[in-house]
């Protein structure tokens, strides 16, 4: 190592501090001699305190740094974890930049590990030193603010996001809800009545739809992704990409003459393919905003298939242009609420047996069915077994209850005469008391257990099962109506990789641990509402996004100023040699590459965290406090020799 | 120097702070305490204590949940 690398300059007044913190230091450390002034050339001033952090000793701190012209303070003491903070304040008190203090923890790595033959006075010199030539090469860093955004953006328009979504806004918030789907209203706009009101699902839907449609605060953005999420809670980032938009739904009045004139026909996956759809129009009857949309996997003009577009001519509002390119937004936000919802697992494919949503699909009046629930080879059912699979995940057991409870009263309204069965111990659904009440005055038989999927067997009458459980039986019926279960909505892996938010062992989103703090994440600024942390009955979800809107109204504020992280990393351009490795090392997304290559570390996305610079082959990025030239100074303190000073 | 010991084991919040609170009403300025406590919100309570009393947390140590909390009055 060179003579001159790492060595104290002669102009930096530095202010050598020990704190004996009371009872706990000088035991094992010899702070006699340690605190000699003669010891240490290197520093202005050397002064030992009983209690550095206490009032009079903060005092005293801060008067040495005015009166003696000090431009860099090294305390020995505790860990900078516990006091760091405390002793950066007194240095800006005293009108230092608080970047200019070098802590070293003498307590916890020499004092409390013991004195070995005097060996913690040597190790405890051999820190200071470090510490001293480090303090040298400090400099100041300056601490920026930007201000805080108030906006939020709610990831999800299922029921959850809408209900945050209308909070916010209704309090002046900006709200941007990104919708996957071309339409509002995630699994409730699937559904015939809601549990235990047994209101229409539409009725109590379709207003809370039309009010975050229509309101000047809210934008929403259909068939669109968060493709990323950066930043911190008052200044995130959030690139959003929307689907090509093939119809123009300002000129769209939902006529469906498209529809007509699609050729491609495909089951409709709204309704798990009860009924049919086309490649373009209204994603279901009433889909809310009432506009087609164009299905790009099955549109023979997207998917290459080739089709002349008879949709084009069609329309008569001149609505349709397959030129128009994907849009790619950035929106800045202070908050966001993932709303991601669950979707449902998909039944065996043997006739007769439904799923849930399927049977929903059939009872609603403005269904593919028209509200008639049919068997296989047509006709009304007369023995209709509800159930839950054997392999539904036991989390999904009291929503399962109360839809199927409620899919049984349904079916007596509608099937006159018919004879149920309802499985799953359905009896003990919470808030069911009136409704299993009624199915049982009607002479529904109940019973426990669940259907084995793989017993399922068609037979001439019908449907055979075996329902598990100590009480097994088997039996026949013309509808089998199973609840399969849940999962996490499909994307919502990677959106949690993104926000750093932790999932559980199915993949739902985990809210933080602390109950003062309902939907809240690990992550501030970041919450998670609805059937994105689990299978959720429709109370519970209004309720969360309820929750986190006002979380989001009493925290930051419009026109609030943040910190940013004082300690952001900083690439040398003309180092850089634009390999990108430190692209994919920083777990923020902090970094990204400019035009010609080289790589740039966004400030206000930086939580100076140090991968980066950790990560570069060519020592291109520099971290404040933690540059080569301060870590090697301190390593050749650490290292010289006992007794040498480098005093030149 | 003369420490102030207070034992907190086995109580539930918020009575470690209501003792720490109590036995040093005529505590003097500067004095050392020291508290244990084994409840698993113990470090958290204390370190609020002080905050709000503007005392010095100086140490923590042992292993959770038992920990001894040193304070500087």
């Amino acid at each position: 190592m060179s003579e001159q690398h790492g060595k104290p300059t002669p102009s930096p007044r530095i202010g050598l501090f020990f704190c004996e913190c009371g009872p706990n230091m000088g035991n094992a450390i010899r702070l006699d001699d340690l605190a000699a002034q003669e010891a240490w050339p290197e520093a202005a001033v050397v002064q030992r305190h009983a209690f550095l952090c206490a009032p009079d000793g903060k005092a005293k701190l801060a008067e040495q740094v005015r009166t003696q012209g000090l431009d860099r303070v090294v305390i020995g003491g505790c860990s900078p974890h516990e006091h760091e903070a405390t002793f950066r304040q007194v240095l800006a008190d005293a009108g230092l930049n608080p970047f200019l203090l070098q802590m070293t923890n003498l307590r916890e790595q020499c004092e409390w590990q013991g004195d070995d033959d005097g060996q913690a006075t040597v190790r405890a010199r051999g820190l200071v030193r470090g510490a001293l030539w480090r303090a040298a090469q400090q400099e100041a860093v300056e601490t920026r603010t930007v201000e805080a955004s108030a906006d939020v953006v709610v990831i999800g328009g299922g029921m959850a996001g809408l209900s945050a979504a209308l909070t916010l806004a209704q309090k002046n918030r900006r709200v941007a809800l990104v919708e996957r789907s071309a339409a509002l209203g995630g699994l409730l706009a699937r559904l015939d009545e809601v549990f235990p009101s047994m209101k229409c699902a539409s009725c109590f839907l379709e207003p809370a739809i039309n009010q975050v449609l229509d309101h000047p605060q809210i934008d929403v953005l259909r068939e669109s992704r968060v493709v990323s999420v950066k930043g911190f809670h008052g200044q995130f980032t959030v690139e959003v990409e929307s689907a090509a938009p093939a119809v123009d739904p300002s000129r769209c009045m939902g006529a469906g003459e498209c529809a007509a004139a699609c050729p491609v026909s495909f089951p409709d996956p709204l309704d798990e393919g009860v009924g049919q759809r086309k490649a373009i129009g209204m994603a279901y009857s009433g889909s809310l905003p009432h506009v087609s949309h164009v299905d790009p996997v099955h549109c023979g003009r997207c998917n290459g298939a080739g089709c002349d577009g008879p949709c084009v001519q069609a329309c008569p509002m001149n609505a349709i242009d397959f030129q128009r390119a994907p849009v790619n937004r950035t929106l800045t936000c202070g908050a966001v609420v993932v709303a991601t919802g669950m979707e449902t697992l998909p039944v065996p494919a043997v006739p007769g047996v439904i799923s849930c949503v399927q049977l929903e699909r059939m009872l609603h009046p403005q269904g593919p069915t028209s509200g008639k629930v049919t068997v296989p080879g047509g006709g009304v059912p007369r023995r209709v077994v509800l159930a839950p699979s054997s392999e539904m995940p036991a989390r999904d057991t009291d929503l399962a209850r109360r839809e199927l409870t409620k899919l049984a009263v349904r079916l007596l309204d509608v099937c006159e005469g018919v004879e149920l069965q309802l499985a799953g111990d359905c009896h003990q659904a919470t808030l069911a008391a009136p409704m299993i009440e009624q199915l049982r005055a009607a002479g529904v038989a109940f019973s426990s257990g669940a259907l084995d999927p793989a017993t399922l067997v068609p037979t001439d009458n019908g449907v055979s099962y075996r329902r598990a459980g100590k009480l097994a039986s088997t039996g026949t019926a013309d509808l089998v109506v199973l609840w399969t279960g849940t999962r996490p909505s499909s994307t919502v892996g990677e959106l949690a990789r993104d926000l750093h938010v932790r999932t559980t062992a199915e993949g739902f989103l985990e809210a933080d641990v602390d109950l003062l703090v309902p939907t809240g994440t690990r992550v501030p600024g970041i919450y998670v509402v609805g059937a994105a942390l689990g299978p959720r009955p429709l109370g519970d979800v209004v309720r969360d996004g309820t929750a986190a809107a006002g979380r989001i109204l009493s925290t930051r504020l419009p026109g609030e100023r943040l910190e940013l992280e004082p300690l952001a990393a900083r690439v040398i351009p003309e180092r850089c040699g634009a390999c990108g490795v430190c692209v994919t090392a920083c777990p923020y997304g902090a970094i990204r590459t400019l035009a010609d290559g080289k790589c740039r570390v966004e400030p206000a996305h930086c939580r100076g965290c140090g991968t980066c610079a950790a990560a570069c082959p060519s020592l291109a990025i520099a971290c404040p406090q933690f540059e080569y030239r301060q870590v090697s100074a301190e390593i050749s303190g650490l290292l010289a020799m006992e007794g040498t000073t480098r005093s030149h | 120097m003369e420490i102030q010991k207070i034992d907190a084991v086995g109580l539930r919040c918020p009575h470690p702070t209501l003792a720490l609170s109590n036995a040093t009403q005529k505590t003097a300025p500067g004095t050392l305490v020291e508290i244990s406590g084994d409840c698993p919100s113990f470090e958290k309570d204390i370190r609020e204590f002080c905050q709000k009393k503007k005392k010095m947390v100086l140490t923590v140590n042992g292993k959770a949940p038992l920990l001894t909390i040193q304070i500087q009055f």
